[in-house]
């Protein structure tokens, strides 16, 4: 019975909707549904940190993988800010985030503009990101030492039950605030003067050198919208995660699946693949096997670039090399 | 006149001379004869580098007190220390140079399980008494090899005297285990399990994890869903401090209990409320008022200017072992020290009344049954470790 609405949304021409009948099946039960909630948040975290590749990946075509410890950074940053001198948690995100600008923007000029200059072969510049990333994360541990360090939650992590369903204030928190990060994103993107370039730049660089942008500036404005998304992502997860040294590694590393399942470089798929890929993680520790969960996270990565290399959520395929 | 002048301050010449190389002499072949030379492989440095050196001092101390009071009666002892970074290779050629280049007469090695299991088999192919002051995994004593003692607690023991804590005391009757992906949390998973069937205690549901996982939620729900009243972790304290923080979250009440493997403050201060009235099993609480305990915490802390933790307690009662053994065998052979300790018995020390049961485990252990309250750990049970 219930595939009826299943087989009329396949014999449509979007393959989007494709998995909602699939998921309201399951979600019947109150189990799996709390499963789905559990997803949510951290599914928000990945999407802010798949956002960031993506942005920069659209913007300058380089795939900074300093995008992970650039998470951790802003964490301790926040977790010194809120911690150490005491100033509250909403403070403490702004800092960070701009802190972690001006880190980005200093990556662009310091590592990404000269090597782009002297017309790097596209490898150099991802292995200098790889440079960048093990270089944030020795500065930490000598600044922070190896021990995790506990960021206390600016919300109550006491659960509030529905029914028997039950979801914490700080999950709210953190895909509201996630939910947030990303409308202001895309308002900036659509509306603004630096996004408007930042969007011509991504879909014909020379095109957009010839229109008068200076692709320099549109890089470092990638790099540091891209930096303050990921400052934001590592203070939200700061509560549910503690803050480690080496916490850029995972957090790093799922984002940019969640980012490839959404297809690099486009927006609005980042955001998708990153709920996925949340949720998916969820559901599969807890319906398959909790060991297996990384297993099927990568299983289903590969499955994704097989069957669909430019994305799941990538209507019209485009090569972008 | 003159000549006789002349010969006896010749004669007083040669008794200088003669007396002081016979009291040379003497000093040096008493040394020769009555020095016991203890080695020590520890973890100095790398992650579990806190250990490694609380050993190290630990054993410094327990041998300059006993050579200061003569405990070992004739016997002078002295320690050669290996750093074997937790390393399983490192710490079998640690161990090869202590026995080949120093010729010890007896180890304490190691901390880290696997790097023991490794020094097992140059101690017990050349035929040197082994002790572990740190080594907990269960494997350790069950290969039937006649050369090791352990001064640690034994898992097993652990995992049998929380699982019969929480039936007796607590009145649980279904448990689940959450345990880490690690042979440190498997062998405490199977250890578990046996100890649930001993008891008839129901094992609900059995969950693993990786060590660096963050979120754990989904086994959790699992666990949750189970209708488990206590939940036995066997892991390192980040990821029990996650765990129990996760757990209350998702509104799960039922009682937490954890091994020594994860017994640190550094799990109170991460977890917080989350890890109230947690239950673990330590061998050592520097705060305790047994008048054993109390001593050795005060002279550790006037040297080192800190509070020891159980792995310092442990070696420290190694070291008064080896001293008792080298006193009562008069002899530093290998043969006669392995007899002589595992017929240890009469001694008061800070962790217990040791005593060795066949496999090389002591049986003589005090295991203390520790609650977390507020932010420290407060004993609630003592069970002796062969019972």
């Amino acid at each position: 019975m219930w595939l009826v609405p299943f087989m009329v949304v396949m014999k449509g021409t979007s393959e989007y909707p494709l998995l909602f009948p699939l998921l309201f099946q399951w979600l019947r039960d109150v189990v799996k549904l709390q499963y789905f909630l559990n997803g949510l948040p951290i599914g928000s975290i990945y999407a802010l940190v798949a956002l960031s590749y993506s942005l920069i990946y659209a913007a300058s075509g380089v795939l900074n993988w300093s995008q992970g410890d650039i998470v951790m950074l802003g964490a301790f940053i926040g977790f010194t800010i809120i911690n150490v001198i005491k100033l509250g948690f909403t403070t403490g995100l702004l800092i960070s985030m701009i802190v972690l600008a001006l880190v980005g923007l200093l990556i662009q000029i310091a590592i990404l503009q000269p090597l782009r200059n002297r017309q790097a072969p596209p490898i150099n510049v991802v292995i200098a990101t790889l440079g960048v990333a093990i270089l944030i994360r020795n500065v930490a541990l000598v600044i922070w030492g190896a021990d995790a360090q506990n960021s206390p939650s600016p919300v109550s992590t006491k659960p509030i039950y529905l029914g028997s369903l039950s979801i914490t204030p700080q999950d709210i928190l953190i895909l509201m605030a996630g939910i947030a990060l990303m409308v202001i994103l895309q308002f900036l993107l659509k509306r603004s003067k630096e996004g408007k370039a930042l969007r011509a730049v991504a879909q014909d660089r020379y095109a957009a050198i010839l229109m008068g942008i200076d692709t320099n500036r549109s890089d470092g404005v990638a790099f540091a919208a891209s930096a303050s998304l990921g400052a934001a992502a590592g203070m939200l997860v700061a509560p549910i995660f503690f803050v480690t040294f080496n916490m850029g590694a995972l957090i790093g590393l799922k984002g940019f699946v969640a980012a490839v399942i959404g297809g690099l470089g486009n927006i609005p798929g980042a955001i998708a693949g990153g709920f996925f890929l949340g949720i998916i993680e969820s559901m599969a520790g807890g319906q398959i096997s909790s060991g297996y969960r990384d297993a099927i996270t990568y299983a289903l990565l590969i499955l994704v670039l097989w069957l669909k290399p430019a994305g799941l959520f990538l209507r019209k395929t485009r090569q972008k090399v | 006149m003159f000549g006789l002048r002349k010969s006896i301050s010749l004669l007083l010449i040669l008794v200088i001379v003669l007396g002081s190389l016979l009291t040379i002499g003497g000093c040096s072949s008493q040394n020769s004869q009555k020095v016991l030379r203890i080695g020590v492989v520890g973890p100095e440095s790398g992650g579990s580098a806190q250990l490694g050196q609380a050993q190290r001092k630990a054993v410094q101390l327990a041998v300059d007190e006993i050579n200061a009071s003569k405990a070992a009666g004739d016997w002078k002892l002295e320690a050669y220390f290996e750093d074997d970074e937790g390393n399983p290779t490192k710490s079998a050629s640690a161990t090869n140079k202590l026995i080949q280049q120093y010729k010890v007469n007896v180890l304490i090695a190691s901390i880290n399980s696997s790097a023991t299991l490794a020094d097992m088999v140059v101690t017990s192919r050349v035929g040197i008494p082994q002790i572990t002051a740190g080594s907990t995994g269960a494997s350790i004593t069950a290969q039937g090899n006649e050369w090791i003692f352990r001064t640690a607690v034994n898992d097993e023991f652990q995992a049998d005297a929380l699982v019969k804590y929480a039936r007796d005391v607590m009145g649980i009757k279904k448990i689940a285990t959450f345990t880490a992906s690690d042979d440190y949390g498997q062998s405490g998973a199977k250890l578990l399990a046996s100890a649930a069937k001993k008891y008839s205690v129901d094992l609900v549901s059995e969950q693993t994890y990786n060590n660096g996982d963050k979120d754990f939620k989904p086994q959790l729900l699992s666990i949750k869903s189970s209708g488990a009243q206590g939940i036995f972790m066997w892991g390192l304290y980040t990821e029990a401090a996650l765990i129990s923080k996760q757990a209350r979250q998702l509104g799960i009440n039922a009682q937490l209990f954890g091994a020594s493997g994860m017994a640190s403050m550094k799990l109170i201060e991460l977890g917080g409320d989350a890890t109230q009235d947690m239950i673990l099993t330590q061998s050592f609480l520097a705060d305790s008022s047994e008048e054993q305990v109390k001593q050795f915490v005060d002279k550790y802390k006037a040297k080192y200017h800190e509070n020891p933790i159980p792995h310092a307690a442990q070696a420290y009662d190694t070291v008064y072992i080896i001293a008792n053994a080298v006193k009562v065998a008069n002899s530093n052979k290998p043969e006669d020290l392995r007899n002589a300790i595992r017929k240890t018995q009469g001694l008061n020390l800070v962790t217990g009344s040791p005593k060795f049961n066949e496999k090389g485990d002591d049986i003589g252990k005090r295991l203390l049954i520790t609650k977390i309250k507020g932010d420290k750990f407060v004993l609630v049970d003592t069970v002796f470790t062969g019972q």
